[in-house]
């Protein structure tokens, strides 16, 4: 992956991969524990997620200039660095998995009376190659460019059956107790962790002062979209949420509306079949880069190729046994793993910035400026920094890269 | 081989260059005891001018000084203003095979080129591709001078630059790089010098040929290099920041860098209102979207969707299909190849033969074939449609035809499923391409939002106080505050 995309297209990256493991067959999921209440626990899984991006967000402002692994290979050393990029490349291919498996039944169930398997899956497959081998900006672009029409489509989704729902589904709340928001956001958490994207985009974002907001606001609303996407979900479905496997098209297709002006649910099949494919090679693209850093690959044709047989040898095992993949994902040892891997990462970003912060305290730097003047940048105050490093077009980070 | 002293040999080696053609001309006179020649190629001289302002002033010259002769014959005898010594035999033959008069002095080896050319030129009429309802009409011909100077009309600046260079060794084709000096980027300018520099090649009949060599991407279907027939189309493309590239033999001005958006726009949307020509783009992409994907949507929703369709219109496309010898994929891609040879025959039959073939293509495609049940009338009508959308873009007109067809493929096969993995490999595919800076899908991916303002949408001139960032410019302010 090359360096600098644009705080928009790291923002749409986020946003895509809030809503792409979501509203297909998440709401189902939760359902089997929340029965009524699903979105409560998306509020709370939502949540969690949004406090693991801040603290994301923070250490992507701290270490601007430097990617993941850079940041790792400097507080821990190589051999960590190399566990946490394979540990990384196993979860985005799981991920991956998951989507793919996800996209599969959905053109089954929706577009297709009955899909040959191998029509499935080789031009998928092909069409994944091609992302994973092509750059973070052509990718960030690509998803830029169908970013609206996607947007469009979770709106369509959302407005289209409002006026045929029954808000007095969404009642009782806990009718099966409180402990079905975290055994429901246990079980089912490996759909959330959104905030690895910004993992992978680290160092590689043109970040400025208002980047920060703008990526928070995008989290926000496409949050809130999905909350909506949800309490709509229940609403419209209330007890029989849980044989709803595919909330997306399902929600659109038992509408008055869509009936009248007459298979508006293919529009919305069609936008999302989109989102899923990228969110798809995405993953995929970040699991192979995750590779290459993790056993330095030369080039990414090699992990690519790996990841592509992978995907064929694993989608194959699981062919049309949706179920299969999903009971392994919402086992109990799974989901541990998820979380810890969830819960670990963030940590580690927090106790290596502090490790950074640590060395800046108590050392003296020295910064070559413009070819001959040094200055001390030792203990003075934070707003003297900045306005030093403003003033001769330095990082206090890059003060440090310069010694 | 150098230029001789002798009058008599440099005629011979100059004739002799020439296969001793009769095409040569050689004229030779006297100017005070002082041998001149005069050597042209028939047909391509103003021999009214060479007459007027070389040859008569010289034969009837009084008072010429019997030193320093040819200087003063140059600078005080001859009136015509466009002459340059030359010393080098071998531009010497080259200018004349271009049309150029040369003179020779007996006891000198330095002579002297007029340009005198002079070639029967094509006025500048409007393009057909690009009518226009308002706005200027005038179009580029073959003659680069002639260009030139209609470009130098319009941007009538000392900023406007040039470089010429020679491609060619045959057809020694004189190319002019033209740009505005602090508006282009000197980067941009240089990469177009350097990669036309580079161009080894017999011979240049088109601009084409140079843009196929100045293209990023060889093997790519997809236009990579801009062009215009219109030298206001040109200047403002220049304006922007863009390289202008004009081929001498050629009516097609290249322009780069090059980004897909530029052939929605087209020239009248800037001579009219606004609003209508953010509406008329707009059709413009509707159409591009309808020209790939019609035909793809409807052999996919008969093959494998058909209940995306509502039931009147599935019972009517059931019974207009009903009994065909051919599926609907077979029949789909006939039609199509049908339809591009009717194109194709249309553009190359002799215009007295037109009104009775385009009779026949008419009847054969739209009554006769749908009579005898070999297609259906929908599968006429959806390639029809499709076929009148692909000329509302007319610059993409030959890629939108190969599009046409690759995403019919998709849909036959794959169905909707194919549909969308074919548009997702495009914009893949396209956000991948850089054109000299500019990437090719901007402003809507990058998006750029200073830029919306003149891309699907346009706002009034006014408004448009920046020049767009898409394309690399030194000067970014266009309006004056």
């Amino acid at each position: 992956m090359t360096r600098q995309i644009s705080d928009r297209q790291c923002a749409i990256m986020l946003a895509i991969s809030i809503v792409s493991l979501k509203l297909l067959i998440l709401p189902a999921l939760l359902s089997r524990y929340t029965v009524k209440y699903s979105y409560m626990s998306v509020i709370c899984g939502l949540a969690i997620d949004f406090v693991f991006m801040i603290i994301m967000l923070a250490i992507m402002y701290k270490f601007k200039h430097l990617t993941f692994s850079e940041i790792i290979e400097r507080s821990f050393g190589k051999v960590v660095r190399y566990l946490l990029n394979f540990i990384l490349a196993v979860y985005f291919f799981f991920k991956g998995i998951l989507i793919v498996k996800e996209t599969h039944n959905y053109f089954n169930e929706t577009l297709f009376e009955n899909i040959s398997w191998w029509f499935f899956v080789i031009p998928m497959l092909l069409l994944i190659f091609f992302i994973i081998i092509k750059d973070l900006k052509t990718i960030s672009r690509s998803v830029e460019f169908f970013f609206w029409l996607i947007a469009a489509g979770i709106v369509l989704t959302i407005l289209v059956p409002i006026k045929t729902v029954d808000f007095s589904n969404l009642l009782p709340i806990f009718s099966k107790g409180s402990l079905g928001i975290p055994e429901s956001l246990l079980y089912c958490n490996f759909s959330f962790g959104d905030y690895f994207v910004l993992l992978m985009l680290m160092g590689r974002v043109d970040l400025k002062t208002k980047s920060r907001k703008k990526i928070l606001w995008y989290a926000t609303i496409t949050n809130f979209l999905v909350v909506l996407f949800y309490i709509i979900f229940v609403a419209m479905f209330g007890d029989i949420s849980v044989n709803q496997g595919l909330a997306i098209s399902d929600m659109p297709l038992h509408s008055n509306i869509t009936s009248a002006i007459s298979r508006l649910d293919w529009i919305i099949i069609i936008i999302w079949s989109i989102t899923l494919i990228f969110q798809a090679g995405a993953l995929f693209s970040m699991s192979c880069a995750c590779l290459t850093e993790s056993f330095k690959f030369k080039n990414k044709y090699i992990p690519a190729v790996a990841i592509i047989v992978s995907i064929f040898i694993t989608a194959y095992h699981y062919y049309l046994d949706l179920e299969g993949i999903l009971e392994l994902i919402i086992s109990l040892p799974f989901s541990i793993i998820t979380m810890t891997i969830q819960i670990m990462y963030p940590i580690i970003l927090l106790i290596a910035g502090a490790k950074q912060n640590n060395n800046r305290k108590f050392k003296a730097c020295n910064a070559v400026i413009k070819g001959q003047i040094k200055i001390q940048y030792t203990q003075i105050s934070k707003p003297k920094k900045k306005k030093l490093a403003l003033n001769f077009s330095l990082d206090a980070n890059m003060a440090k890269e310069e010694l | 081989m150098e230029i001789k002293k002798s009058l008599k040999l440099n005629i011979s080696n100059i004739k002799q260059q020439f296969n001793n053609s009769k095409d040569i001309i050689v004229k030779e006179f006297n100017v005070n005891k002082l041998k001149v020649a005069i050597i042209y190629l028939k047909g391509m001289t103003d021999t009214l001018m060479l007459t007027d302002f070389v040859i008569k002033p010289m034969q009837q010259a009084k008072k010429v000084p019997n030193k320093n002769i040819i200087p003063y014959i140059i600078n005080n005898i001859i009136t015509f203003p466009e002459i340059a010594n030359e010393t080098n035999f071998n531009t010497i033959v080259e200018e004349i095979s271009k049309g150029k008069v040369c003179l020779f002095f007996d006891g000198s080896n330095q002579s002297y080129l007029i340009e005198l050319d002079k070639y029967k030129e094509r006025s500048l009429t409007e393009p057909p591709t690009s009518a226009v309802l308002k706005g200027p009409r005038e179009g580029f011909n073959e003659n680069l001078k002639t260009n030139l100077s209609v470009i130098r009309k319009i941007l009538a600046t000392d900023k406007l630059d040039t470089e010429m260079i020679t491609v060619g060794d045959v057809t020694k084709t004189q190319i002019c790089v033209m740009y505005l000096k602090g508006i282009a980027t000197k980067s941009v300018v240089k990469q177009v010098v350097n990669k036309i520099k580079k161009i080894s090649i017999d011979g240049i009949i088109d601009s084409y040929y140079i843009a196929e060599f100045l293209a990023p991407r060889k093997y790519s279907i997809f236009k990579q290099i801009g062009s215009a027939e219109k030298p206001d189309v040109v200047a403002a493309k220049m304006l922007e920041g863009r390289v202008a590239i004009l081929v001498d033999g050629s009516p097609l001005v290249l322009t780069v860098p090059f980004i897909l958006l530029e052939d929605f726009q087209a020239s009248d949307d800037y001579y009219s209102n606004s609003a209508h020509a953010s509406f008329v783009r707009c059709i413009r992409i509707i159409s591009f979207f309808v020209t790939i994907l019609l035909p793809g949507m409807y052999i996919a929703i008969q093959l494998n969707h058909y209940k995306a369709l509502p039931l009147k219109f599935l019972v009517t496309i059931v019974n207009s299909t009903q009994g065909l010898p051919l599926s609907p994929f077979a029949e789909i891609i006939f039609v199509l190849i049908l339809f591009e040879i009717l194109y194709e025959a249309s553009l190359r039959m002799p215009e007295y033969l037109g009104i009775a073939l385009s009779v026949v293509g008419a009847l054969i495609l739209g009554d006769t074939a749908v009579k005898a049940g070999i297609i259906s009338p929908p599968a006429v009508m959806i390639v029809a449609l499709s076929g009148i959308t692909l000329y509302t873009i007319p610059d993409q007109a030959q890629q939108l035809s190969l599009l046409r067809f690759i995403f019919t493929m998709a849909g036959g096969l794959l169905g909707f499923y194919g549909l969308v993995l074919m548009a997702v490999f495009f914009v893949i595919y396209l956000n991948d391409f850089d054109s000299y800076g500019s990437p090719y899908l901007a402003p809507i991916s990058p998006y750029i939002s200073s830029d919306a303002k003149d891309s699907i949408f346009k706002k009034p001139l006014p408004d448009m106080i920046m020049r767009p960032r898409t394309i690399p410019n030194v000067n970014h302010r266009r309006i004056k505050k």
